[in-house]
């Protein structure tokens, strides 16, 4: 018993990373503030819900049309930010869960307000993944979203991102077409969020329209800006703690949305890099330490 | 079809209401307002509870939730704005939606996640012919929200004050050179604007004969509608674009086979706009 | 000698504001030009206009005899044509060398599949662009810890770094020091010396005269005079337009 609830939270902050992650491509590196990053979290895990039960594929033949789906529903979704500026791009993302979800609820050809049950869990070797198995499963899918990730943030479309989230203009003058790059994030990051729907759909076994709303969108937003926005370790720290102590503290569970709400006020007044963020105080610690331990020479603001 | 017609001009109006501070706070710092939302709840629930302490005496309620909400707006910027106004425009975005998502939080906390009843008598008179009626909480609505329009028509027009907002407007550091008082000059236009904030959400109670804590989310959202219809930063577009969408609303919610939710038509809208006109219906090209 | 870029009649207006009002001009290749003129006289709009910032009005603009009006700014730069801006736009939250790397991938960017090439291997090149500019040092600095010279030279290695045929430099020598502007005019020949051709807008007489080869004379919006900084410098209707703003000699913006 007592493992199996470990497996379950397990299998819970493996989801969250990988949306974390998510985000941070769009919003971490593209510099487009997204609050409607569970509605391509929906959007995956209803794909894969209807191509599970209606359709009858496997989670594994499912999987590739859920990439392909969330990629092009993400790429249009994404198209009000080629005409608008950060805020108000927020502001289109925040009707993106009103509009995503009340699709899911207004057209019974996705289940209405019923949504769909009896999603099955994905078959490995011949039998249904029981808990252990799911959690395994979903470690390997965060590996490979950290690998994947990590070498993207290397990769000359992430800095075309940065540049251009930082400056439009400028990164126009290095001959970054912007609108691509801005859709390519898009359509990225919806991607992998709608790997971690599919994810959570199978392990939960149902989806729901009211799974999806504006709270779970800041959640993720949250988790990213306490880790860190830009960085793959920070939106994995974040999602890993802002997980972890709701499970530790079972009181929070009721204050979670006020402890979400305070960390994007306080985090981003006092430390607008997060934990381990480029230039936080503590990332600038741990490297201060580590350049100390190695006794190698200490260099002014390296990154 | 009156009576449809004259139900959209009060919904438009609470619209218009919550949007106008958000334009003027938008127009002056460039901010996008989210937390306003939280402001307009506040207004509201301050006016319940001084309903609990006057022997429910609406003019006095309506009058303490709009000081409160003034100071908390001037609170939210001394407190929060005013140190990120030389970030990048992501990080004033992102704390603004974390205060609103907190703050939505404390109300549920302290007054408890239920619907409450507001029941206030206004003493406003109730307008009945053979074609509409209006009760008085509509009337009041409509009336007071004239009465701001042109109170901060003129406030913007003919005053000192307004003066200020329109020099910090075009350029903040050189307003500073040019004597306005900048920071007093935002703060009375935070004051303004969330005390309009405030005044629309004791309406609305009255008008719904209810407050609870997450009547903030849907309306100012609606109210960011509004404001990017209304072309930013414009206060008359404001109006026009308040009582649009609520036409809009109004008109698709008694198509009988159009069962699409309301609330995601606004957004509906919102991005069409974004995308079709990014300036705005109403804005200078 | 070959005109690398030019215009016929480019016009642009602003409602009733006749920002540049037909020029026609014509840039040399492998000499530095100068545009000048009073404040407002249209200058940075040029640059702007051939960048694809604005589109024109009315008018053309070739490069090697090649339509570019009404391209995108990033198509621009592809054809060859790069630019630094009046006040300086560093990435801020990269590295000095992150900067100039992501010009270098203004060959990648038009690509679909570069979007999976890793930057790390265009390195080496970056940093002898960084040497060329004077930064190798501060490669790791992030950029906006550079003080204002060094910020320049990053602006201008992130231009070298795009490799144009034609680079345009806005107000380059506007906030720097005396040393700094000596340093610079030592760089903006051996560029040219490097077979890109440079045009320059300036605010400062001084520097102009000292280290262009032609000039041409804005004032509001037309061309006023064109020629080699003596002949420019004794034109009788240069010298009413600049009479105005005499003290404009030090005029920093």
């Amino acid at each position: 018993m007592a493992i199996g609830y470990y497996l379950t939270v397990g299998v819970f902050m493996g989801i969250f990373s990988i949306l974390t992650i998510s985000l941070n491509i769009l919003t971490g590196y593209a510099k487009q503030v997204s609050l409607g990053h569970a509605a391509f979290f929906g959007i995956g895990a209803y794909t894969s819900a209807m191509l599970t039960t209606n359709y009858g594929l496997t989670f594994w033949q499912a999987l590739p049309c859920v990439i392909i789906i969330t990629a092009f529903i993400g790429t249009l979704l994404g198209l009000p930010s080629l005409r608008v500026s950060h805020d108000f791009l927020v502001l289109s993302t925040i009707g993106l869960n009103f509009i995503v979800g009340g699709v899911f609820r207004y057209f019974s050809f996705f289940g209405g307000s019923m949504g769909i049950i009896g999603v099955p869990p994905p078959r490995m070797f011949g039998s249904p993944l029981g808990n252990m198995g799911y959690f395994l499963l979903t470690l390997a899918f965060l590996i490979l979203t950290i690998l994947t990730s990590y070498y993207f943030s290397k990769t000359w479309g992430r800095l075309a991102m940065e540049a251009m989230g930082e400056d439009e203009i400028a990164a126009k003058s290095m001959g970054i077409n912007v609108p691509k790059f801005k859709t390519y994030a898009f359509a990225l990051s919806s991607a992998y969020a709608g790997i971690a729907g599919a994810l959570w759909a199978h392990y939960v076994g149902s989806v729901f329209p009211g799974n999806f709303s504006f709270d779970r969108s800041v959640a993720i937003l949250s988790m990213l800006v306490f880790g860190g926005m830009g960085t793959i370790r920070g939106a994995l720290l974040g999602a890993f703690l802002l997980r972890l102590f709701p499970e530790l503290f079972r009181f929070i569970q009721d204050y979670r949305m006020l402890v979400y709400g305070g960390i994007l006020v306080v985090m981003i007044r006092f430390q607008p890099m997060g934990l381990l963020g480029k230039g936080s105080v503590l990332w600038n610690g741990l490297e201060w330490f580590a350049r100390k331990i190695r006794g190698g020479p200490i260099q002014e603001g390296t990154t | 079809m009156i009576q449809n017609l004259l139900n959209a001009v009060v919904l438009g109006s609470t619209y218009s209401l919550i949007a106008i501070g958000l334009t003027m706070v938008y127009g002056i710092l460039k901010i996008l307002h989210i937390a306003h939302a939280g402001v307009y709840t506040l207004g509201a629930y301050i006016g319940l509870y001084a309903l609990y302490a006057f022997d429910n005496n609406f003019w006095i309620a309506l009058v303490l939730a709009m000081l409160a909400t003034g100071i908390a707006g001037v609170l939210i910027y001394r407190g929060m704005y005013y140190y990120m106004l030389k970030e990048s425009r992501i990080v004033p975005l992102i704390s603004s939606i974390g205060l609103f998502i907190a703050l939505q939080e404390l109300f549920r906390l302290f007054a408890g996640p239920y619907q409450k009843a507001f029941p206030a008598k206004s003493g406003f008179p109730r307008v009945e012919t053979s074609w509409f009626s209006l009760t008085s909480a509509q009337g009041l609505i409509i009336v007071l929200t004239a009465v701001s329009f042109l109170a901060l028509y003129l406030i913007i027009g003919k005053t000192k004050i307004g003066l200020g907002w329109q020099v910090c407007e075009q350029d903040i550091d050189m307003a500073g050179a040019m004597g306005v008082n900048v920071n007093r000059s935002i703060a009375l236009n935070f004051f303004i604007s969330s005390m309009l904030a405030g005044a629309a959400g004791v309406l609305m109670a009255l008008y719904r004969n209810s407050v609870y804590p997450t009547m903030g989310a849907m309306v100012s959202y609606k109210a960011f509608v509004v404001v990017v219809l209304g072309g930013f930063g414009n206060v008359t577009g404001c109006i026009v674009a308040g009582l649009l969408l609520a036409f809009v609303e109004t008109f698709l919610g008694h198509l009988e086979w159009f069962e699409f939710p309301r609330d995601a038509i606004a957004f509906l809208v919102l991005i069409s706009v974004l995308i079709f006109r990014p300036k705005g219906l109403f804005g200078r090209k | 000698m070959t005109k690398l870029l030019e215009t016929k009649d480019l016009c642009k207006y602003f409602g009733g504001l006749r920002a540049v009002d037909g020029v026609d001009m014509g840039i040399d290749e492998g000499r530095i030009l100068g545009i000048i003129g009073p404040n407002g006289a249209g200058k940075t709009t040029v640059f702007n206009l051939i960048m694809g910032y604005y589109k024109p009005t009315r008018g053309e603009i070739k490069l090697n005899g090649e339509r570019i009006d009404g391209l995108e700014p990033h198509r621009i730069v592809r054809k060859g044509i790069a630019r630094t801006f009046q006040i300086v736009r560093p990435f801020t939250g990269l590295s000095v060398l992150e900067n100039v790397l992501v010009a270098y991938g203004h060959r990648y960017y038009a690509r679909s599949g570069s979007l999976w090439g890793r930057y790390g291997r265009a390195s080496h090149e970056a940093l002898e662009i960084l040497g060329f500019t004077g930064l190798a040092r501060r490669k790791d600095l992030p950029a906006s810890t550079l003080p204002i010279g060094f910020q320049r030279r990053l602006e201008i290695a992130r231009g070298l770094a795009l490799n144009p045929a034609l680079l345009l430099l806005d107000e380059p020598a506007a906030g720097l020091t005396e040393v700094e502007i000596a340093e610079l005019k030592g760089l903006i020949r051996n560029i040219v010396e490097a077979g890109i051709t440079v045009t320059l807008v300036e605010h400062r007489m001084s520097f102009v005269m000292d280290i262009c080869e032609n000039i041409i004379v804005l004032d509001q919006g037309k061309r006023i005079a064109e020629g080699d900084p003596e002949t420019v410098a004794n034109d009788p209707e240069v010298i009413e337009a600049y009479l105005g703003s005499k003290e404009g000699e030090d005029a920093e913006d």
